[in-house]
Formats: structure tokens, sequence, C-alpha cells
């Protein structure tokens, strides 16, 4: 039997001994305790930890200056996981929703890129939440697909940011997005 | 009585296999979960895509502000992240390897919020970990270019803590997990793997199970992985338990990576680490070599035996 001991002084292999043990108590208080911005590395072990009574997603629509919103597409923004919950977008609103300068900057984003490629600018948007209910337990339901905004019921609709008016006024007097 | 010296089993030396395992195999598995964020590395490190501001207050959502990088920059910050990892895989310069690799991951995990999740966050410590151990000494380049250079016999084994660590880790992360579980309702509400099996993380394998199994037996499912995880120390821990705990452990999260699609990536890696720190040695010799063929083995054995 041949050992390889860890490289450095002992005193090191022991120092490492001591932050590998405390890691995993971290690792262990963080999934039954409070979360800490300071372990943030420790945030593992919490995984799928209750129930959803929802199927969440996230729709955009685009205010022009006339006429009614319009459905924007944003995945070809958010190319990174555009079909499923990991896109950017979805993060982005999983974490920060409540977050007004977030929530700007995604409206910024989401308007440089439309205007990039549409001649009909937009000049503010609407960001909603549909909150589908999950079908009871061994009910027939249809398989998961991205559907349009107006194809969910109204009652699962929350609009939870949107371009102020006074904004959107000021925007489309200036004629810039 | 006998005073005759009796070692504590838990600082035994471990098996290098154990360890080498993990040097091979995770880095691939998390690799595998970068893949699509790299591939489209432009719009996650830098303001192409969408980058969350700074908040100049701190956030408790992410512990540092780091600022997005220039375009070409993040295009050398993902090969660099592919060749370390391969090169971490196969032995080659491990120690330079795993050192590159930890520090990217932990870049990637503060830099961005949105594109963090288990596995590169546990990728991070269990790169970190293999850094600080004698990772690469077999099974890989460097062991064979040692070899070839005429040093000692390559080591058979590793002092404990390299192999406990991930072994405990593995445990109470489980424990941690079944816990949390437990706070959220999986022992009084049925139907919480059912609620789990309708949004965008859904396969064809989901909908296929969801429409044809039993509901009882999504409850059944459930219990199960509740009493695995929360008993996970004990499981693992005797002898007796420990095999079966493995097949189970491995059998939850194939499911897992079948029916909630991008979360294959972590069912890759936990079944790496439960497998390299608990599966029967023999095996997991075997398994090994078959992934990476050990010149060394048998001239080691010769040497040894001399």
């Amino acid at each position: 039997m041949r050992v390889e001991v860890s490289p450095g002084p002992p005193w090191v292999r022991r120092a490492l001994t001591v932050l590998g043990g405390l890691y995993i108590a971290m690792v262990f208080y963080e999934a039954i305790g409070r979360q800490y911005p300071i372990l943030y590395f420790s945030q593992i072990a919490k995984l799928f930890p209750g129930a959803t009574q929802f199927v969440f997603e996230h729709r955009v629509q685009g205010y022009k200056c006339s006429g009614p919103p319009v459905e924007i597409d944003v995945r070809p923004f958010f190319p990174i996981h555009p079909d499923d919950k990991e896109n950017r977008f979805d993060r982005a609103i999983h974490f920060y929703s409540t977050d007004r300068p977030t929530m700007q900057a995604l409206e910024g984003y989401i308007m440089r890129e439309y205007n990039r490629a549409e001649p009909d600018k937009i000049f503010g948007v609407a960001l909603t939440r549909i909150k589908t209910p999950i079908p009871a337990p061994g009910s027939d339901f249809p398989r998961f697909e991205r559907k349009s905004l107006s194809e969910y019921p109204e009652k699962d609709r929350d609009v939870f940011y949107h371009t102020s008016n006074h904004v959107l006024t000021d925007r489309c007097k200036k004629g810039e997005p | 009585m006998s005073d005759a010296y009796v070692p504590n089993p838990i600082t035994l030396s471990q098996p290098i296999e154990r360890l080498e395992l993990i040097r091979v195999l995770a880095p691939l598995a998390i690799l595998g979960f970068l893949s699509s964020r790299l591939v489209g590395v432009e719009h996650w490190l830098t303001e192409v895509g969408f980058v969350v501001p700074e908040h100049p207050f701190g956030d408790w959502r992410q512990p540092i502000y780091i600022p997005p990088l220039p375009v070409w920059l993040a295009v050398l910050v993902a090969l660099a992240t592919v060749a370390s990892a391969i090169a971490m895989s196969v032995g080659y310069r491990t120690r330079l390897a795993s050192g590159s690799f930890a520090a990217l991951l932990a870049y990637f995990a503060l830099a961005d919020r949105l594109e963090t999740f288990t596995v590169n966050k546990l990728g991070t410590i269990v790169a970190i970990a293999l850094f600080a151990s004698p990772a690469g000494a077999r099974y890989g380049i460097d062991a064979l270019r040692a070899e070839k250079a005429g040093g000692p016999p390559p080591p058979t084994h590793v002092s404990w803590g390299n192999v406990r660590f991930f072994q405990a880790l593995v445990v109470f992360m489980y424990c941690g997990s079944g816990l949390a579980k437990l706070q959220g309702g999986w022992l009084t509400d049925p139907n919480v793997i059912w609620s789990h099996l309708h949004d965008s993380y859904q396969t064809a394998v989901t909908y296929f199970a969801a429409r044809h199994v039993p509901t009882p037996a999504w409850s059944v499912f459930q219990y199960v992985t509740l009493l695995y995880e929360v008993g996970a120390p004990l499981w693992y821990g005797l002898q007796r338990t420990r095999v079966p705990a493995l097949i189970v452990g491995l059998g939850m999260h194939a499911t897992i990576g079948l029916m909630f699609g991008p979360v294959i990536w972590f069912s890759l890696l936990m079944s790496v680490l439960i497998v390299a720190c608990f599966a029967p040695l023999p095996r997991l010799t075997a398994l090994l070599q078959k992934i990476v063929p050990d010149r060394s083995s048998a001239a080691t054995r010769e040497q040894l035996a001399a």
C-alpha cells in the first residue's frame, strides 16, 4: 500500500480538513434554516422543497404609441435554454420581479432587442405572470407547450410590471423609445 | 485486556480509485451542464445579453457584483473552461487544470446569478476539493508521465480526508435536502412529485409516465425519496444498507434526469459522486479501468509486492 497525501505542509492539510467540515455543516444548515448571501456556495441542498400549486410562465407585451399592445416572443433575445424555465428571462423574473431597477433594465433590454429589428418600434412593455393551476392527481392533461398570452384565461394572468403611462407618453412625444 | 492498536476506521487511508473516478467524470458532468451556456457565452457574461444591473447596497441574491466582460474575453474564458475541464478529466497537469477550473466555476457562480444552479455551485466546491487533493496521481496522463520518468511506484491510497470529504458532503447534502422536504410538506402532501410534472421541465418521458403510472405510485416514489434522503447518513454509514442505498440513489437520479429535462446534469454529477464514494471497490476499480486503462496497476502491484 502506498499512500499519496495531499499537497502542502501538515498545518495546511489540517486547516483544509476543518474548512471542509465547516462547509458541510453550512450546506446542512442552509437546507433547513434561513439562506444567507455569505453562505452562497452552501445553497445547494434545498431542492424541490415543497409542492407547487401552479405552473408559472411569463410573457411580454410591447406598447406602441398608438394601437393595442402586441405580444412579443422574447425567446430569440434569451437564446440560452429558450424553451424552458432555465432561460435568463424567466430566471430574472424569478429572482428580481419585485426589484424595480432590474425590471427596468429588463424592459430596456427587451426594447433594445425588439426595436433593433422591427421598423414599428415599441416604447414600453408589460410583463405578465401566468399561473396555470396544476391538474388534479390522476386526471388527464395536455402536454406542456408554449401558448400565446391570449390563449390563457384572463383570471390566470397577472401584469406585475409595466412601463408607466407618463414615461410612455414622454417617450412617444420625443419619438425615442 | 488487549493493548493492541486499533485504527480509527474513519481516518484510515482510502483507495485512490474513489478520488480518481470523481476527477475523471465530475468535470465532464459539470461541462455538460455548462455547454449550453458556453455556446452562447456572449449572452451570458457580456452586455450582448441581458445583465442584472449593479445593486449599490449589495443584494441578498448575489453576494458581490462583477461587471460583464468584453466579448473577446468571454470567449477566452469559455475556451479556458472547456480546456481545464478536459485536462482535469484526462489527468493532464491536473493541479493546474483543477485550480483553473475551480477558479472559473467560482467566477461564473459569482458573476451571474441567473445561470447559477446547484451544479455550478457544487461543481466549484468539487473542483476546489480535487485541487487540494492528490487527484491525478493515478489513472491519467500525469501518472503515465511519472511512470515513464521512472518515479516511485504509483500510489494505491490517499489520505482519509480526500475521500471522506466527498462522502460526508453527499450524505449530509441528502439529509439536509430531506429535512427541507419534511419542512416543506413532503410528508403531509402525497402529491408533491405529481405537482412538479407539468411545467417546462416536462419531457416526453414525464408526460408518458404522468399519464400511465398510477397516482399512488407517485406518492410511493415521493416517500421512498424522502426516506432515502433523510436517512442517507444511516443508509450509507452501515455496510449492510450501502449497496441498496446506492441502487435507490442511482434509480432516483436516473428518474430525475429523464423526467426533468435540464436537471440531467445535476443527476449525472450526483450519480458520479455516490458511485465514487460508495460503490464496492472491485466494481469501482473495474469501471475506472474501463474508462481509463491504467498501465501502472500491474507494475505497481509487482513493485509493492517486491
